[in-house]
């Protein structure tokens, strides 16, 4: 049932605060629904909010750090997320965006220092620890289209729009311009090095160019069939390049073609024709025996070096799987030693291990998709019935009244207040969670460091107990007062997790409580929201975790057996958000994903069979 | 036999004809003539027809006239003299006039710089850096008329640095910028942002709109469905908006008359 119109329209009095802050009526949708009986947690009304806006900004590059085991991607609004892919995946840290700082190209160097840079011109150093931008410097070559480090980490190499290939030298707290290379009639779009280091391959528009790294001349000028689909009137744009070791450059361009080239003679060895649409991105593997690449039709292909024939010595590059796991460009590629990474303009981060490379065959050679934030981009506030919404630019209040709050910007380590306000519980970047007492402003505990960072926290209201959710899916409760583990936490940890619950993808973004139920606590990820009953029993490994809506006619007897403590709902999905408002009425917030791919840039044409 | 029309006697004209009697048109043409060594007129260049008028004026017995050849040398010394007198006195006007605007170009700078005391403080204040006031930098934008702006501009080694200059009164400190490299910059942007844009979703790329792409699976499905977006609202806004006012009109018609 809709209603539509429910509330009323506020005099909008913009206070000079509050100038990116909206007051509209709540909930253009408010469907009273019931939950399902299984969950025996009595009946609740649903606010199901689906108007929150949120259209992620796509990938526009990836870079894989070999040492850390970390991921930095950097997206077409600036935006810089670091993610932990040994901690299950998860997003740790975020750099939020400018428009004026759009990258075009993100790389690791030595003593895992992180370096973009930019059609702005200027290349941009990251501080990892104190999460902020350390320096930018003009490299005065226009806008830079492409940057590469060295393979021994020490040097940078940044191709710019004018056609120069310019050389930095990374000092321990700054970069330094050493010398620029022989200048190309065109702009710079991709650059790979040797791994020795003596050489550079630099793709431009219709041509590639092998320098030589002493020296900085150009001493080979590979040219590249324009053809593309019959027709030789565009350009064509060699959008990736990479060297191996042997001397061998491959480079994908817009006609859709890889191609191997020998450095040595600057001749061309093979062509494969693998897309019609632009081959975007290519990442080869560490030990040169396999790299990917990604095309604008949303396909990744797997490149192979096998042998000719079973025993025989010689190996040529075979191009062995195909992976279809975007609608949209895949813009960026990236292959770690287990694992093959992708992402474009669709949003997604999909990471798809690779079976052979896996020692263990268990959930974690699953792929993963990641598409929604790991932090909540959503508060609300319970006695006023405000909800914000945190875009990148701007936050939107929506809320019933004429009070107007002020937006609060979320930053990279959770808090959690206390609702009685005695107790601030914080995590950071470091090890830990603090809890602070507010009355005196001091450190009144520390929870034990845990290897899996934290993705959520919050304090009940009556008992003070802090309940941590970390990346691996384990859910803690500290008792503040005491200054100890829970005796429900332990009595959880000696059991150990349902194996379903550890499995799950998305971390957990919010925890809330129940004022009148203390030994309930309400947790969602993206794309089930769950009720821990810790009055109930917990469920072992062959008890089923998921209830399905039990039959009305079974008996009661039944029933006690299979309830245990954590009801679980999948119905909202996927789940931005959801809260408790008050006795009876809970919020949640979705985001379909038609409605985010309704909003993408246009894809490639795909000619179906019959349409 | 055939009865042939008898020709007009080709007589050798007289030599004056050769010359042509008077002045001729123009000087030029008799100077072509006679270089030519063609009749620019006489009997030979005249059309076949009775000249006994022609005739009459000479008499074919006389001889040609004298013409020296110290005589047609004069005269072709006094063209050419002419000629260069003409292209000289051109050359001479243009020059003038060039020398004109140049002065008025120069009188109009000279209006738009500013007074030449400020001028002249700027140039001649030291090029040291600042004593940046704690924490923060007032950016003033000044635009300077000296020969170093243009020089640096086009070289791309060279560094731009930003000019920092002592503050003209002294109690404040700013920073001054060049417009240009902004502006220079900004376009660079904005060109390679248009040439990605150009690439990838520019004229001769395959791309489909947002609709066609999710609406495909509905077409393939055994039970075919819509396309995912059906309705396209935006059509004939125009039409709508003109149908709309019709009706408010004809509806404030309608009152008046039903009144009446």
């Amino acid at each position: 049932m809709l209603a539509v119109g429910w509330g009323w329209l506020t005099d909008a009095r913009p206070s000079p605060v509050a100038s990116q802050l909206k007051s509209f009526w709540f909930c253009r949708r408010h469907q009273p629904h019931r939950r399902c009986r299984s969950l025996r947690m009595g009946e609740f009304k649903v606010h199901r909010v689906r108007f929150f806006n949120y259209v992620p900004s796509g990938i526009r590059c990836v870079a894989y750090n070999n040492q850390s085991n970390r991921l930095a991607v950097s997206r077409t609004d600036g935006t810089v997320e670091i993610y932990n892919l040994s901690a299950n995946y998860f997003q740790e840290k975020f750099f939020p965006g400018h428009e004026s700082r759009a990258t075009e190209a993100l790389c690791w160097a030595k003593g895992q220092r992180l370096f973009s840079a930019g059609l702005n011109g200027e290349i941009i150093e990251y501080d990892l620890q104190a999460l902020n931008i350390k320096y930018a410097m003009d490299a005065f070559g226009g806008p830079i289209w492409s940057m590469a480090a060295s393979p021994s980490g020490s040097q940078l190499l940044a191709g710019c729009e004018d056609g120069s290939v310019k050389l930095f030298q990374i000092t321990p707290d700054k970069i330094q311009f050493e010398r620029n290379f022989d200048r190309q009639k065109s702009r710079i779009l991709s650059l790979s090095w040797r791994p020795s280091g003596t050489h550079i391959a630099a793709g431009s528009i219709d041509y590639i160019s092998v320098f030589d790294v002493k020296s900085g001349s150009a001493i080979h000028k590979m040219l590249v069939d324009r053809q593309y689909m019959g027709v030789s009137k565009r350009k064509c744009i060699i959008w990736g390049v990479a060297f191996l070791s042997d001397g061998t450059v491959i480079s994908v361009d817009s006609a859709g073609k890889v191609q191997f080239w020998d450095s040595a003679t600057g001749t061309l060895v093979k062509n494969h024709l693998v897309a019609n649409a632009d081959v975007q991105s290519i990442a080869v593997s560490d030990q040169e025996d396999s790299f990917v690449v990604g095309t604008a039709e949303g396909t990744v292909f797997h490149f192979q070096l096998v042998s000719v024939t079973s025993n025989s010595s010689e190996k040529q590059w075979v191009r062995t799987k195909p992976f279809q796991h975007h609608t949209h460009d895949v813009r960026a590629v990236a292959h770690s030693p287990t694992a093959l990474i992708s992402g474009g303009t669709d949003t997604h981060l999909v990471i798809r291990p690779l079976m052979e490379k896996v020692e263990v065959k268990n959930y974690d050679a699953a792929l993963r998709k990641i598409t929604f934030p790991h932090r909540r981009l959503i508060s609300c506030s319970k006695k006023k019935q405000l909800l914000l919404f945190q875009f990148a630019h701007h936050l939107e209040l929506w809320q019933l009244g004429s009070t107007v709050a002020t937006g609060t910007v979320e930053s990279m380590c959770l808090l959690a207040v206390s609702p009685d306000g005695n107790w601030l519980a914080a995590s950071g970047t470091s090890a830990g969670v603090h809890v602070y007492n507010v009355k005196n402003l001091k450190l009144h505990c520390t929870v034990p460091a845990y290897n899996f960072p934290v993705t959520a926290l919050a304090i009940a209201p009556s008992t003070n107990n802090l309940v941590i959710a970390h990346s691996d899916q384990q859910v803690f409760e500290y008792s503040i007062p005491d200054k100890q583990y829970t005796e429900w936490s332990r009595t959880i940890q000696k059991q150990g997790f349902h194996h379903l619950w550890l499995q799950r993808d998305t971390p957990i973004t919010h925890i809330s409580f129940h004022l009148k139920r203390p030994m309930h606590i309400l947790l969602h990820d993206a794309y089930m929201f769950c009720i821990i009953d810790k009055s109930l029993p917990l469920p072992n490994d062959k008890t089923l975790l998921y209830n399905p809506l039990p039959p009305k006619n079974e008996s009661d007897v039944i029933r006690r057996r299979t309830a245990h403590a954590f009801k679980i709902s999948k119905i909202y999905k996927p789940l931005l958000f959801m809260d408790l408002l008050d006795e009876r009425t809970l919020v949640a917030v979705e985001r379909p994903l038609d409605d985010i791919i309704a909003q993408l840039p246009p894809p490639i044409k795909k000619k179906k069979f019959g349409t | 036999m055939v009865q042939l029309r008898p020709r007009v006697s080709r007589t050798p004209a007289s030599a004056s004809a050769m010359v042509d009697e008077g002045q001729p048109a123009s000087e030029e043409e008799a100077e072509h003539g006679l270089l030519l060594g063609q009749p620019s007129s006489g009997a030979a260049a005249e059309p076949l027809q009775d000249d006994e008028e022609g005739d009459s004026e000479f008499d074919e017995d006389e001889a040609p006239e004298e013409l020296t050849f110290a005589s047609a040398q004069a005269e072709a010394r006094e063209e050419e003299r002419r000629v260069r007198e003409t292209v000289r006195r051109d050359k001479a006007l243009l020059k003038e006039k060039r020398k004109r605007r140049e002065e008025l170009f120069i009188e109009q700078k000279k209006r738009k710089l500013l007074p030449d005391t400020v001028l002249e403080k700027l140039t001649t204040a030291p090029q040291t850096t600042i004593k940046k006031s704690p924490g923060k930098l007032k950016e003033v934008i000044l635009q300077k008329k000296n020969e170093e702006c243009e020089k640096g501009s086009d070289s791309k080694k060279t560094k731009e640095k930003v000019q920092k200059v002592q503050s003209v009164g002294h109690n404040k400190s700013y920073l001054a910028v060049r417009l240009k490299d902004q502006d220079l910059r900004d376009s660079r942007q904005e060109a390679a942002k248009a040439f990605i844009q150009n690439c990838l979703y520019g004229p001769g790329t395959n791309r489909t709109t947002v609709n066609k792409f999710l609406s495909l699976d509905n077409k393939r499905l055994p039970v075919k469905k819509a396309a995912a977006q059906f309705l396209n609202n935006a059509w004939g806004t125009q039409r709508k908006q003109n149908a709309k006012r019709f009706k408010r009109r004809w509806m404030v018609r309608r009152m008046k008359t039903s009144k009446k």
